[in-house]
């Protein structure tokens, strides 16, 4: 009797130290939301929520920081990185984890290494390059640099996956006349859906959320990121807040509902790789 | 069940507590829509009339475009760090000139990071056709950008947008300014009066020290400074520094800071009464936390007297409560042998990129910029005078304060852009910072950082 009493207690000092979590990481949202929802004339704490409805942000931000045509390059960009970022990774991956050489573990550390180099480092060769190959303000020139730098993050994740698929699966393939590419595809990609829900997440978060590239390799205003529509409202001696934040709630409904869609996904994928 | 309505009831009263504290809809937000509904059968009738416009306007482009424009396929890149109201107007004028000329004009504003994007772009040597120039258009940009002096326009700048943007030495000047950004200390009337502080009485910064005093006194912030954005502290040695170091015409330091021999001991000074206001409490307990838009509000809300901004903080501080009453004072002397004096430079001034592939159409795009008209709405929306002698714009509230001054007053440039070397900003921000933390030592240090700095970069200049 004792024992489950003090399980119970266990078991609400842990929910309340969740939920305690998780109104910490609710706060900004709700910041966002009160915000976006404020009159610019309303000069209350933003802490507090208004007491009254007022959509003239939202307005402003689809009117003047083109939030809507921004989400749609935004789905463009994202969807063209994430499908380069998880093809290109998954392929790479491949080899890299059957065939353990001594090449290829240089490549591999090689592929890590690269993670660790500051984007920023590189932006004056980088951007040089992309002028001359006519990359800026194009969706192939940004989903380019986005995948190029988001590539080590995914090779790492697969080659770590495919390592722990038994070998012998390629093997009996191999036996029965498989060739390699179809094994890849036919054995070993079926394997991968929670890695690749994982790689989905990870790189998509950080491409739809990405600023420094989007900033300097999209100069058009016919192609414009959410986040640079919603720094738009901001310059150094002004800014709408109000507009930015109803932007920003609007830019992270896509993301938030493919999150909740993958999140069975997700999460088995990162259970999956910590069990492996 | 019992569970169940325990959470029905504690749901509730979550709702109706988190309610209960909710913010009152504002008054200017009721009045507003309280006129929208009164006009509502106005607008009904005016709306026929309203509508005949554009279908005029389409003809019109339809017939010109019967005749094959003149730019037609020419798109050319505009980078501006302007935002808001201002940027419209800009537009609006950008709008004109691809409509007359049929060039398309890919007009963007990236906002705060806009000296970074420009910086790697001069790196690269790949710059915009025509870009805003944010009040560096001789020093950082002005080997990148079209020499103007032969531009039509060019004998209309008024003596005061010429003492702004032309280079001494060689007598060009590398972008058009649309108005120019003549700024004093902002100051909230409310306040002052409640207080019993008259400005006209501040003519040094000991009459000012006491003025900030009697506010205090009075229960209000006498300065506030949003220094969570460093900027702003930078910007109170952008407005102090002159009279200390500049404005004396007896006793000045002009060519020594210019020539690099400038003994940085006397920039202890003005260091020192930052230190000591501090110490009196006359800035705002949160001087290192606030942002500048918590400046924006604490004048707005009438809760502070002074703030050392440009004049488009006040437009901002009318959009937060459109009933706030400001004033513009001039800048004190540090002595009593030397007079008030005002603060110049750039605002929106437009340049275009020398080597831009379509400069002909780029310059034309600046001269719609240059129409009266257009100079005269840009300038408006910005708040400040236009460049041009006898274009006359709004300058909204402040705009007898700005008349008074500038017929009284000197006015000199941004402290740092005419008489500090490129990258100097970042160290009056930083040291400022130090001194508002109460650091030990922070006054020297400061005279002995700014130095080396100051050293260090007329090095590789």
């Amino acid at each position: 009797m004792m024992k489950r009493a003090g399980k119970k207690r266990r078991i609400s000092a842990s929910t309340f130290v969740a939920l305690l979590i998780c109104a910490f990481h609710l706060i900004p949202f709700y910041i966002m939301i009160g915000v976006a929802l404020k009159s610019p004339y309303d000069t209350s704490s933003r802490w507090v929520f208004p007491g009254y409805l007022f959509l003239d942000n939202f307005k402003e931000a689809i009117r003047y920081g083109d939030i809507l045509k921004s989400i749609l390059s935004n789905v463009i960009i994202t969807g063209g990185a994430v499908v380069g970022i998880t093809v290109i990774g998954a392929l790479a991956a491949y080899p890299l984890a059957r065939n353990q050489t001594k090449f290829n573990k240089g490549v591999r550390t090689f592929s890590l290494g690269m993670m660790m180099v500051p984007a920023l480092s590189l932006l004056v060769p980088l951007y040089s390059l992309m002028v001359k190959i006519q990359g800026i303000s194009t969706y192939w020139g940004i989903i380019l640099v986005l995948v190029t730098f988001q590539l080590p993050t995914s090779i790492f994740l697969f080659t770590n996956f495919i390592v722990s698929i038994p070998k012998s699966l390629d093997e009996a393939a191999a036996i029965d006349g498989c060739p390699r590419l179809r094994i890849f595809f036919s054995i070993i990609l079926p394997q991968l859906k929670p890695v690749t829900a994982s790689v989905i997440i990870m790189t998509g978060v950080s491409c739809w959320n990405d600023y420094m590239f989007s900033l300097y390799f999209l100069q058009s205003p016919q192609i414009k990121s959410v986040t640079l529509s919603v720094a738009s409202f901001f310059t150094q001696t002004q800014s709408n807040m109000g507009a930015a934040a109803a932007g920003a709630l609007l830019g992270i409904v896509p993301i938030v509902a493919l999150y909740l869609c993958l999140q069975k996904y997700f999460v088995k994928g990162m259970v999956d790789s910590a069990i492996k | 069940m019992k569970r169940k309505m325990i959470s029905l009831v504690l749901g509730v009263c979550m709702m109706v507590t988190m309610m209960v504290g909710c913010s009152q809809k504002p008054e200017q937000l009721e009045n507003e829509e309280k006129n929208t509904t009164e006009n509502v059968g106005d607008a009904g009738e005016e709306d026929g009339a309203s509508q005949e416009a554009p279908e005029g306007a389409s003809s019109e482009e339809a017939s010109s475009d019967e005749g094959g424009k003149k730019y037609e396929g020419i798109t050319l890149s505009f980078m501006s760090n302007i935002a808001g109201v201002q940027s419209e107007a800009m537009e609006e004028v950008i709008a004109q000139f691809e409509a007359e000329t049929g060039a398309v004009v890919e007009y963007s504003s990236p906002g705060a990071s806009y000296e970074e994007l420009m910086k790697t772009k001069m790196a690269a040597n790949q710059l915009p056709d025509l870009f805003t120039t944010h009040g560096w258009s001789i020093a950082r940009y002005g080997q990148y950008l079209e020499p103007l002096n032969g531009q039509e326009w060019a004998s209309r700048l008024s003596e005061s947008a010429k003492q702004v943007v032309v280079e001494a030495s060689s007598g060009n000047f590398y972008c058009l300014p649309v108005d120019v950004d003549v700024a004093g200390i902002i100051y909230n009337k409310t306040v002052l009066d409640a207080a019993g502080v008259n400005v006209d009485e501040l003519k040094t910064w000991d009459a000012f020290a006491e003025s900030l005093g009697k506010i205090k006194e009075a229960g209000y912030t006498p300065i506030h400074i949003g220094g969570k954005d460093n900027w702003t502290i930078g910007q109170f040695f952008d407005w102090v520094a002159p009279s200390y170091l500049i404005t004396d015409e007896a006793n000045n330091h002009r060519d020594a800071l210019k020539d690099g021999s400038f003994d940085w001991s006397n920039w202890k000074g003005l260091a020192q009464m930052m230190a000591d206001w501090k110490a009196e409490g006359y800035f705002n307990t949160d001087c290192l936390t606030a942002d500048y838009n918590a400046q924006i509000k604490a004048m707005a809300e009438d809760k502070v007297a002074f703030e050392f901004l440009g004049n488009s903080a006040v437009t901002e501080m009318q959009s937060v409560n459109p009933d706030v009453d400001l004033g513009l004072m001039s800048v004190p002397s540090s002595s009593d042998t030397d007079e008030p004096t005002l603060i110049g430079g750039e605002r929106i001034a437009i340049g275009v990129w020398k080597d831009s592939a379509n400069k002909e159409a780029a310059l034309e795009l600046l001269g719609y910029f240059a129409q009266d008209e257009n100079m005269k709405n840009v300038a408006t929306a910005d708040g400040a005078p236009a460049s041009f002698e006898g274009v006359e714009s709004d300058t909204g509230i402040i705009k007898d304060d700005l008349a008074k001054y500038m017929s009284q007053c000197r006015i000199f440039p941004y402290f740092d852009r005419e008489y500090l070397p490129n990258g100097m900003w970042d160290d009056m921000c930083i040291t400022g910072a130090s001194i508002l933390a109460e650091d030990s030592g922070a006054v020297d240090n400061a005279c002995s950082a700014m130095e080396e700095s100051y050293k260090a970069k007329l090095e590789v200049q």
